[in-house]
């Protein structure tokens, strides 16, 4: 996995700006993001047209069908997605919980956006 | 020749919206093109920003033949980002199925400056636009090699990373996302009078 810019960008270049997370968005527009569990999934999104894929632990419906709760992906997941596609992976990490968006923004996801970590309605019931 | 006054927007996937907003503060018309036929009313192209792997999914064959046909015949074209992916002749990096369309004869790698974390905004400096710029890098791709006739524009870090072959202009970055114009005018005036 190439971690390291191959290409180092001039020292007054500003990284991590509004504009180029917002940019990131701006263009993924009209294209489909599909949630996956494993870099195989993830191959098959790539294949279909997705404009990204988004690594989870679990899927909603699987965590409504087994209960428990939301979590974040697991980081060696998250890299191996990473290395199985070329478009921008995304992760989730439970709301709050810093240490776990650093660990996404480590393994080098491309955006990472909070999960309630609440039980799902099956386990609440 | 005259400037362009119908320019259309490839509006398949990405951020082609952005594109037509520019070409209305140019005060030309953009239309999107989504279908063959819908390339018959305008008179120059641009390919956005986005997924290439998507957008070549999305692209019929028959969209992909009259674009070459087009371009062939002299019709200028502007590739941003994902757009200069498409143009390229050969993608390195990419998935091994990639079939970029071939209007310029450059070798372009995908992602070249790392990931997402990577991307910046920076300033370009080119005699096209007359000045120093803004400019976005995301995810951005780099030109590793091209042709005699392609002619660079702008560098950035030791990278060239804006360059033109005739009408055809391809650019690493995303003039569409600041609200500096000169690149989109510079781009209507390849097949015209520069205003």
């Amino acid at each position: 996995m190439t971690l390291m810019a191959e290409l180092t960008p001039n020292s007054e270049d500003r990284r991590g700006t509004w504009k180029v997370k917002a940019g990131l968005a701006e263009m993924l527009k009209g294209g489909v993001i599909m949630d996956v569990v494993t870099a195989e999934q993830a191959k098959i999104a790539e294949d279909a047209g997705a404009v990204a894929v988004m690594a989870l632990e679990r899927v909603p419906a699987d965590i409504r069908k087994e209960g428990g709760v939301a979590r974040m992906s697991d980081p060696g997941l998250i890299t191996a997605i990473i290395d199985a596609v070329t478009i921008p992976v995304m992760a989730k990490c439970r709301i709050g919980h810093f240490v776990e968006a650093q660990v996404c923004r480590s393994s080098a996801a491309a955006a990472i956006s909070g999960r309630r970590c609440g039980a799902s309605r099956k386990a609440r019931r | 020749m005259t400037r362009p006054r119908r320019v259309g927007v490839l509006a398949l996937q990405g951020d082609f919206r952005e594109h037509l907003a520019a070409l209305r503060a140019c005060e030309v018309e953009g239309v999107p093109i989504r279908l063959a036929r819908d390339l018959d009313a305008v008179d120059a192209l641009i390919l956005p920003g986005g997924e290439s792997t998507t957008m070549e999914r999305l692209m019929e064959p028959s969209l992909r033949q009259a674009i070459g046909l087009r371009t062939q015949a002299g019709m200028p074209v502007m590739g941003t980002c994902a757009g200069m992916i498409l143009m390229a002749k050969r993608v390195e990096d990419g998935r091994g199925d990639q079939q970029p369309l071939g209007l310029m004869d450059i070798d372009v790698r995908r992602n070249a400056y790392g990931r997402q974390v990577d991307s910046f905004e920076a300033e370009v400096e080119s005699d096209a636009i007359g000045g120093s710029g803004p400019a976005v890098f995301i995810r951005a791709p780099q030109v590793t090699e091209h042709g005699p006739e392609v002619v660079p524009l702008a560098s950035h870090a030791g990278q060239e990373v804006a360059m033109v072959q005739g009408k055809r202009l391809a650019l690493a970055f995303h003039p569409e996302l600041t609200p500096d114009r000169r690149w989109h005018q510079y781009f209507l005036s390849l097949d015209g009078e520069r205003r």
